[in-house]
């Protein structure tokens, strides 16, 4: 594989009144074309993430309102798989290229959430679980309480263990322009907060946003890598049942670690190996689970590692530089792409106040509902 | 409204799990209830039945708190009901033995 990601955008994250889904496409698009110096007519194919347009703004063929927004004809494919969507239009963009039928695709995620009432949008979230739970009215900040209350009994954690990914994504969102909630907040606010779905509580969800993202991928075949060019080492997509009944464990997440244990093995490299990640936080159970599932340490001790701030910026391996779900915010079919620009400001040597000293491999971590859809991405410069 | 075919379809499983006895994998109260689902908050929990097979549904609780590990039971109770002319749709609820 020699892909390299030669542009990346992502828009403001958060409660955008003024923006329509057509107008975050658009600067997303417009922004990453930019980046990497491409005219659109240059782009041969896209891949769209989105999950629930047709909930939101009545919008389904999303394929071509792209092709109205780029001004020319090409091939557009949306990709639908929950809050991975962003993820698996990545994964099938590299797919495209590598099949050597197109040299330069365009990958976009977008969503807008704010249009629909909070129970709305809580219903319309809840197509991405499975029948049986939603006629019992798991809310997916639910389902993550039922892994959480398994979790918290299994490993003797306390609710307090809960808030410290929270704790640490919000201050490092202070560092992000981009980010929804770029406050710090503190444990005790944390424990102070709304119980949502026992034991999570507000301050333990990501929220309600608006936002895309957007990268420019291109294949360079025998070509050498220029300097400064982020290359994409492995791509994987791994998947697990809808439903989390049907599952064994509620307190791994197996298709994290089926994709992990791949894309590792794809880059050539370990765990160990990485310079920072961006992980799947919709809610904090779920940092936790994943810095677990992706053998940063071992099943059960996420959730001191968190508490001993092992993973904060200033650590050998940061999570969520950019503020994660939590504080960047979640607009569920961007997320996956968003965390991709990430990882590439990063690598690249642009984060501004929050860049890192000279990193040298990204993972980005991306999750569909409770587990059913996982992408791994890792990216070199 | 609830189509006939649809209804008549629901009804080979509504009941798979009624008089069940099976123990709590883990629960949760809903404190929020999205679109549909009332303004009260319920709890829901997962449940594991001997044969190992495991299901999702909501707790019928009077005012008991309910631990992982407790043994549930799949009781009727009214599921839903969208408005006065629909028909009222029935199913499984899990009660604390």
């Amino acid at each position: 594989m020699n892909i390299v990601i030669n542009g990346a955008y992502q828009t403001k994250f958060g409660e955008l009144w003024d923006k329509s889904l057509h107008d975050l496409m658009t600067e997303a698009i417009d922004g990453a074309l930019q980046d990497a110096g491409l005219e659109k007519k240059e782009i041969e194919i896209v891949f769209l993430g989105n999950k629930m347009a047709s909930q939101v703004s009545d919008q389904n063929h999303l394929s071509a309102l792209v092709n109205e927004i780029l001004g020319y004809r090409i091939p557009v494919v949306r990709v639908e798989s929950a809050c991975a969507s962003g993820g698996v239009a990545l994964s099938q963009a590299c797919f495209a290229l590598e099949s050597g039928q197109y040299n330069k695709a365009l990958v976009i995620g977008a969503e807008k959430m704010t249009d629909l009432p909070i129970e709305q949008i809580s219903y319309s979230l809840m197509h991405a679980a499975s029948e049986q739970e939603r006629q019992a009215g798991l809310s997916f900040v639910g389902l993550y309480a039922l892994m959480a209350k398994n979790y918290l009994q299994t490993f003797g954690a306390s609710q307090e263990d809960l808030a410290y990914p929270a704790i640490k994504n919000h201050k490092h969102a202070t560092l992000n322009p981009k980010a929804q909630f770029p406050f710090e907040i503190s444990l005790e606010q944390v424990a102070q907060s709304a119980l949502v779905a026992d034991p999570l509580r507000l301050l333990h969800c990501s929220g309600i946003t608006d936002g895309a993202a957007a990268v420019v991928l291109e294949n360079l075949g025998c070509e050498a890598r220029k300097n400064n060019q982020v290359q994409v080492v492995a791509s994987v997509q791994a998947g697990e049942t809808l439903a989390l009944s049907a599952r064994q464990s509620l307190t791994t997440i197996e298709s994290t670690k089926d994709a992990a244990q791949k894309a590792y093995q794809q880059a050539g490299i370990g765990p160990e190996d990485i310079s920072l990640l961006e992980v799947h936080d919709c809610f904090t159970i779920a940092e936790i689970l994943a810095v677990e599932d992706l053998g940063l340490c071992h099943k059960g001790e996420g959730h001191i590692a968190m508490r001993n701030q092992k993973f904060t910026i200033g650590c050998p391996q940061p999570v969520n530089i950019s503020g994660g779900l939590k504080a960047c915010g979640h607009p569920v079919g961007a997320t996956g792409v968003k965390q991709i620009v990430e990882l590439c400001n990063q690598l690249k040597g642009r984060a501004g106040a929050r860049q890192l000293n000279k990193p040298l491999v990204g993972l980005a971590h991306n999750v569909g509902g409770t587990g059913g859809t996982v992408v791994i991405h890792i990216l070199k410069i | 409204m609830t189509s006939p075919a649809l209804y008549w379809r629901k009804k080979k499983t509504a009941f798979l799990f009624l008089n069940k006895t099976g123990k709590l994998i883990s629960f949760t109260k809903i404190n929020n209830p999205p679109q549909g689902f009332g303004k009260y908050p319920y709890w829901v929990g997962i449940i594991e039945f001997e044969d190992g097979t495991r299901t999702t549904g909501q707790l019928v609780l009077e005012g008991e708190k309910p631990k992982i590990g407790e043994k549930v039971r799949g009781i009727v109770r009214k599921i839903k009901k969208e408005n006065d002319q629909e028909v009222i749709s029935y199913g499984v609820k899990f009660k604390l033995v």
